[in-house]
Parts: structure tokens; C-alpha cells; sequence
């Protein structure tokens, strides 16, 4: 085992360094589209300038107006394959050796902006198998800029989520937000750098809560399996093909055994 | 402008069905955005008939469209050989055929090969609900009993 699944294994994720030039290429791409509000003056798609603008994007938009832009960028970048091929070669040899070379991946890449003080774009406390997602899955986390306290995500340990996970599925006293704060201190904020890859099993709780700095978060997010793991499992969902996952780089002989399955299957 | 006809299948897709209505916003939506196109109808199959005498409607020549969009390729029909002779009508009649979810489309012979590779995904290995563990897997996984997270 390299150190890599050695740590995924200990922790239920890693922080692993993205290619530089693909990160700037797919923050240029979201840049491209924000860069048309007035406000905006220097609409300059160089590094620093788009991390000035995305930190401080609370100044540019108002919250009334942040959903239905981010909707507007969420639906463009998953117009064909540009985005999710980048998104995926980002990723690649970290999934290669998490999850398998022969995948599975979302089909749409999720846009998060996370302003300061916005209370509407919250995520509770939660583990995507909660909502039928596969526990076979990772998830590959982007930052845009640099997520720290409460601009980044909280996560806890896989020791933790084990009590956590059964006292949430029982309980009938407290709700997840009560549960979050009677919990707090064994959720920490991951700390990344725009640069670095946040690679995560779901199955650990995790959440955010209002985002108490004075920048603001932009991140990506889209999930990845084995193509020939598990789809629904426990219960069937619709996180499956063809509805919430393409299949990504099928291999000859799956083609061929599943083919020879097709024909002789009774 | 082309034309497009939408096609309503109310077979479960892959666990999830969807409402004739909401199959009808996606492809209207899929129509006019995505193909630039006008979204001329869209009947529903017969979900009693033996062959999908629906579909060939809309491929038929007395059905004046450019194109047939529907939710999936699932939504085909599951005998190899109806499937076969569908291809076969589509193509002669150089119309397309425009599956959304899959991301895919047929436009001539030469996407069969792809359609019939897509539709690997339909066999219950990939769409059967993971319930337990068989005997064999249990007795895999005492090896890795400590790698879980939950």
C-alpha cells in the first residue's frame, strides 16, 4: 500500500497536490464567466487577480442574486466534456489508486460559492449515503481559493464517525444541527490551499456552517466510483447509470465479458 | 429549423420512474436549448403493446420530424432483434434518435456499436439493488474488517 491509500485508509481523506496549470485552466473557465458584472474592473484571467476576485466576489453580487449566477455557471461547464475531462485528469492518478482506473463519475460537477455570513448555502451536518449515494464512491473536492475555518469544510475522524453515524440514525431528540454543536470539538475545518485536491470518503460526516471570514469560498465537487462496484446499495436511489453517473474509460474485456453475459444470460 | 418529437416511456428507468410530465419538460428543455430545435410532440408507448408500436410511429415517414428525443437508451426495446430492426428503420428514414441522460445519439448505422455498448449498463449487474453480502464476500472481507468508517 502506498502512503496515499495509507492515509485515505487512517483518515477518510487526503489533501493531495492538483496539477497548477489544469487548476488555472478550469479557474479561468469560471472566471470567464463571471467576469462580465460591472463591478469588476480588472478583468485580468491571471492568477492573482482571479483570487482576489473570487475572495472577495461578496462585494461584486449580492446573496439575492448569488444562486440563480451560480445555477447560470453550474449549467455551462457541464455542457459537454471539456470541463469533466479536466475535472477527471486532475484527479487521475490519485483515483487510480483510491478507487480504480476502470470509473464511474458524476455526470454533473457541482459549483459551490460559499459568501461570508450567508446563511441560505449551508449544508448540515451529513454523509451522502444518507441520500442513496454509493458508499463505494470518493468524492473529489476543488477549492478554488484557500478553504480554511469556517470558509472550508468540517470533517471528522473515522473513529468518531462511528459513534457518530449510529447515535444520527437513531436519535429522535436532537436534530443534526444540535447534534453538529453537541459534537463540535470533534469536527475540525480542513485546511487546503488553492493548488491542492481534497480527496473524501462520503460516508464520513461532514458539513459547513455560515462562513464566518471575510473571503469567500468557491469550490467544485463531483463524484467518482469503480465503475464495476456497487450502484445502489441498501436501497435503490437514483444515483446510478444513467441518471447520476457516466461511465468513464470502460476496458475491452468488460466490453467483452458483459457482451458474452448479453448473449448467454438466461 | 429542425423538428423533434419527443418519446414518453413509462418503463422504471433504472429504479427511478419519472412522470410523464417531468419527461416532458426534459425533453422540451433538451429540444430548444440544447438541439436549438422545435419541440414538435411527444406520445407515450403503449405499456401493454408487445412492440413498441409508438417509437416506430415516430420513426415512420408519416411522422414528419428530423429527430426523436428521449430520456435513455434504456428505454429501448430490450429484445436484441426489435432493437436491431429499430436501428435499421431510424436510419433508413435518416432521422436521429437523441437520448439525454446518456449522452448519446444515433444518427446512422455506424452508432449501433455505441448504443449496444451503452446498454451493458442496463444488465442487472449494474441496476440490481446491493442488498447483503453474499457468503463469499463475507468471508473476502474478514480480511479488511478494520477498514471501515462505519
Amino acid at each position: 500500500m502506498n502512503k496515499i491509500q495509507e492515509k485515505f485508509e487512517k483518515n477518510g481523506y487526503v489533501i493531495v497536490p492538483g496539477n497548477r496549470e489544469l487548476l488555472n485552466k478550469i479557474r479561468k473557465i469560471i472566471f470567464n464567466n463571471i467576469k462580465n458584472n460591472k463591478k469588476i474592473k480588472n478583468k485580468s484571467d491571471n492568477e492573482e487577480n482571479i483570487t482576489k476576485i473570487f475572495n472577495n466576489f461578496h462585494n461584486y453580487i449580492s446573496l439575492k442574486e448569488l444562486n440563480s449566477l451560480r445555477f447560470n455557471i453550474y449549467k455551462k461547464i457541464n455542457v459537454g466534456n471539456v470541463f469533466s475531462e479536466i475535472y477527471y485528469k486532475l484527479a487521475k492518478d490519485y483515483l487510480d489508486d483510491l478507487v480504480g482506473n476502470e470509473l464511474a463519475m458524476q455526470k454533473k460537477i457541482n459549483l459551490s460559492i460559499q459568501m461570508p455570513n450567508d446563511k441560505d448555502s449551508l449544508l448540515d451536518l451529513h454523509s451522502d449515503i444518507y441520500a442513496g449515494e454509493s458508499p463505494f464512491q470518493v468524492v473529489v473536492w476543488i477549492p478554488l481559493v484557500d478553504a480554511y475555518d469556517t470558509k472550508s469544510m468540517f470533517f471528522t475522524k473515522p473513529s468518531f464517525n462511528k459513534k457518530m453515524n449510529e447515535k444520527l440514525l437513531n436519535t429522535d431528540d436532537y436534530t443534526t444541527k444540535e447534534m453538529y454543536k453537541k459534537n463540535k470539538k470533534n469536527f475540525k475545518f480542513l485546511n487546503i490551499k488553492f493548488g491542492d485536491i481534497l480527496i473524501f470518503s462520503p460516508i464520513i460526516l461532514h458539513g459547513n456552517t455560515i462562513n464566518k471570514t471575510k473571503e469567500t469560498r468557491f469550490s467544485l465537487n463531483c463524484r467518482f466510483k469503480n465503475l464495476l462496484s456497487p450502484y445502489d446499495v441498501t436501497v435503490k436511489s437514483h444515483r446510478n447509470i444513467p441518471n447520476f453517473y457516466r461511465p468513464l474509460n470502460i476496458k475491452p474485456m468488460t466490453k467483452i465479458g458483459f457482451n458474452y453475459l448479453k448473449k448467454y444470460s438466461k | 429549423m429542425k423538428k423533434f418529437a419527443g418519446y414518453i416511456n413509462l418503463k422504471n428507468l433504472n429504479g427511478v420512474l419519472y412522470p410523464s410530465s417531468i419527461q416532458n419538460i426534459m425533453m422540451k428543455d433538451h429540444i430548444q436549448n440544447v438541439l436549438k430545435g422545435i419541440f414538435y410532440l411527444s406520445p407515450t408507448e403503449l405499456l401493454q403493446a408487445k412492440f413498441p408500436i409508438t417509437l416506430k410511429t415516430l420513426i415512420g415517414k408519416e411522422t414528419k420530424v428530423d429527430g426523436i428525443v428521449m430520456l435513455s437508451s434504456f428505454y429501448l426495446p430490450e429484445n436484441y432483434f426489435v432493437r436491431k430492426q429499430i436501428y435499421k428503420e431510424i436510419a433508413k428514414m435518416r432521422k436521429s434518435v437523441h437520448f439525454i441522460l446518456d449522452e448519446l445519439v444515433f444518427r446512422s448505422n455506424k452508432d449501433v456499436d455505441k448504443i449496444e455498448e451503452y446498454l451493458i449498463f442496463n444488465n442487472a449487474f449494474f441496476t440490481n439493488t446491493k442488498l447483503k453480502l453474499t457468503k463469499e464476500e463475507k468471508s473476502f472481507m474478514k480480511n479488511f474488517n478494520k477498514v471501515s468508517f462505519v
